[in-house]
């Protein structure tokens, strides 16, 4: 049983504007800890800090104060230590029309994270790794040879997820996985999401400002509010039982046809 | 013009609203809006198709018929592609080439009585038409405001095009209760765009919508770019405005729950036609064409029950169902 583990991270940023300088608080003494095979939403309005939290727990961006393990081990800043938390902790990108390279096939976008994580050597082994990673995501491996605009858009997304895949990673991050895509795709790869996670004994941190798709699929939700988690707890919980002012506006704003028909 | 502020289109609707409803077709489960909608339209499309003649030729709206009534909010829903938006277009007459408009008609029908045909219009009249009658807020509206100019030069272009007698201490104070209708300070007036948030940015371009007192709205995505909170305060806007003056508006999304909580009633388009069309609520509790169900089974239910699908739906597949 593996864990990513966030504690009292701070992530400050300073403003400056003239001569003034004032400090963000980005991040806010934010703590918790994403298990294997447990799924975590993150969910916040824009600006609420959800995006720099994936930033911090993908090594883009230092924390001012407050550390990140994994497994109990503090998270090395450079070198072999890095390099071995990347492949253990991978992320999947919003938009999949602009995370994937236009120029390179979908075997060179899979084949390559294989080869730098030290997964696959030599052109039949990466060649059948890749295969593999596109049956895992429920996709043709013919597929291989396509280049990204021959792809839907759940397609791509689901090859953005099986390039994350390719390290075999203990944690996924996914910060608005569907949001770009159409709707009626959309549960098609949250349930791909769903599935891998159990399959695998995955942990997969979604960040999301979808709060019916964060009740569905997730564990537990963390509610932010200007880099605070203000609220925390189950799934249903938070969303049919919401104890924070924030969270219950939250609800109050998801289009709800419920409403409607009980009014 | 600002004496149109003082809300006397509302009075209408509910004038029409207490005539008998005459059409003996209409099916009893639809609302009075509906009804409404056949005997008092604003807006009369028929049999409307629009072709993109590129090197293939593509059919993006295939005989579609729609009436919208006056003051009603309708819904046209639909995925990437569907043609709504060219749908939207082609009424407006914004289409581009390759796109033509191959057959039907669109016809507005004006509060004074007089009836417009929009294939006839031409030049000088479309120009005066549009927006005067039928204006749109457009889908990335927060990216279509002039970035180098001031928000109040860009509303004042409105008067000065279509109302050019108006003085110009008119048109300052005019665009003042545009963005105040909206809920937005009038010193906003000599901001840039860059200097609003995105809702504000949205807000703006609703007034801008408004400005010449339109008869229809077509609204295309306008909610998209925002999060849910913001979201909920330019729908409740919408309808607030909608009651108080009285327009019909076109609103095109793809998120089914967000018309189902606002529209009268629902177009569900899918590859250039609709398929199904009718009351909001009846389409929610009883959807007929297949596509309406797939489409409204894509959206967990923020409240209901927890096993409807999904984790239980993929449980089930691996034959374990919780």
């Amino acid at each position: 049983m593996s864990a990513l583990e966030v504690r009292n991270l701070v992530k400050e940023y300073r403003l400056r504007n003239g001569r003034h300088s004032s400090i963000l608080k980005a991040v806010d003494d934010v703590s918790f800890s994403i298990d294997s095979g447990r799924t975590v939403a993150l969910v916040g309005q824009s600006g609420s800090g959800k995006s720099t939290l994936a930033k911090l727990l993908m090594q883009l961006e230092r924390p001012t104060t407050g550390s990140i393990m994994l497994d109990g081990a503090p998270v090395r800043r450079a070198g072999a230590g890095l390099r071995q938390y990347r492949s253990d902790v991978q992320m999947v990108f919003q938009d999949p029309f602009a995370s994937l390279n236009p120029y390179h096939s979908i075997a060179h976008h899979l084949g390559r994270p294989l080869i730098l994580h030290g997964k696959a050597k030599g052109r039949d082994e990466v060649m059948a790794g890749v295969a593999k990673l596109l049956e895992r995501v429920r996709l043709d491996p013919d597929m291989a040879q396509r280049k990204p605009h021959e792809l839907s858009g759940g397609q791509r997304q689901r090859i953005a997820i099986a390039r994350a895949l390719a390290p075999e990673p203990k944690i996924l991050v996914a910060d608005e996985p569907v949001s770009m895509l159409d709707v009626s795709i959309r549960l098609g790869v949250l349930n791909l999401l769903a599935d891998l996670q159990r399959e695998e004994n995955l942990g997969v941190f979604y960040i999301t400002h979808d709060l019916a798709t964060a009740r569905h699929f997730s564990d537990d939700i963390l509610v932010m509010f200007r880099g605070r988690i203000v609220e925390r707890g189950p799934a249903d919980d938070v969303i049919l039982n919401p104890q924070h002012e924030y969270t219950r506006m939250l609800a109050d704003a998801a289009p709800n046809p419920e409403k409607r028909l009980s009014a | 013009m600002s004496s149109t502020d003082q809300g006397a289109p509302g009075v209408r609707i509910t004038d029409l609203g207490d005539r008998p409803v005459s059409d003996a077709r209409a099916p009893e489960s639809l609302s009075e809006r509906a009804a409404e909608a056949r005997t008092h339209p604003v807006l009369t499309i028929d049999d409307f198709s629009v072709e993109y003649k590129g090197d293939r030729v593509v059919k993006a709206v295939r005989n579609v018929s729609l009436t919208l009534g006056r003051g009603e909010i309708l819904g046209l829903a639909g995925e990437s592609g569907c043609g709504k938006s060219t749908l939207a277009y082609g009424i407006n007459r914004l289409l581009k080439p390759p796109a033509v408009i191959t057959g039907g008609s669109a016809h507005f029908h004006s509060r004074e009585g007089y009836v417009i045909d929009l294939n006839e219009l031409g030049g000088e009249e479309l120009r005066a038409f549009r927006w005067d009658k039928i204006a749109m807020v457009f889908q990335g509206a927060m990216n279509s405001l002039n970035p180098v100019i001031t928000i109040q030069r860009q509303m004042e272009d409105i008067f000065s095009t279509h109302r050019p007698d108006m003085s110009r201490k008119d048109r300052r104070m005019r665009c003042g209760d545009l963005l105040e209708r909206v809920g937005v300070d009038r010193a906003r007036l000599r901001s840039f765009p860059h200097e609003l948030s995105g809702g504000m940015r949205q807000r703006v371009m609703i007034a801008m919508a408004m400005a010449l007192d339109p008869q229809v709205m077509i609204m295309d995505e306008p909610t998209t770019a925002l999060d849910v909170v913001v979201q909920r305060e330019i729908l409740r806007e919408i309808t607030r405005l909608r009651a108080a003056l009285g327009f019909a508006v076109i609103f095109i999304t793809h998120d089914l729950p967000l018309l189902l909580e606002i529209s009268d009633r629902i177009a569900v388009m899918r590859e250039g036609e609709i398929v199904e069309l009718g009351d909001a609520v009846e389409l929610y509790t009883n959807p007929r064409h297949e596509y309406t169900r797939k489409l409204l089974a894509s959206f967990p239910s923020l409240t209901g029950e927890r096993g409807d699908f999904i984790r239980s739906g993929s449980h089930a597949q691996n034959g374990e169902l919780v």
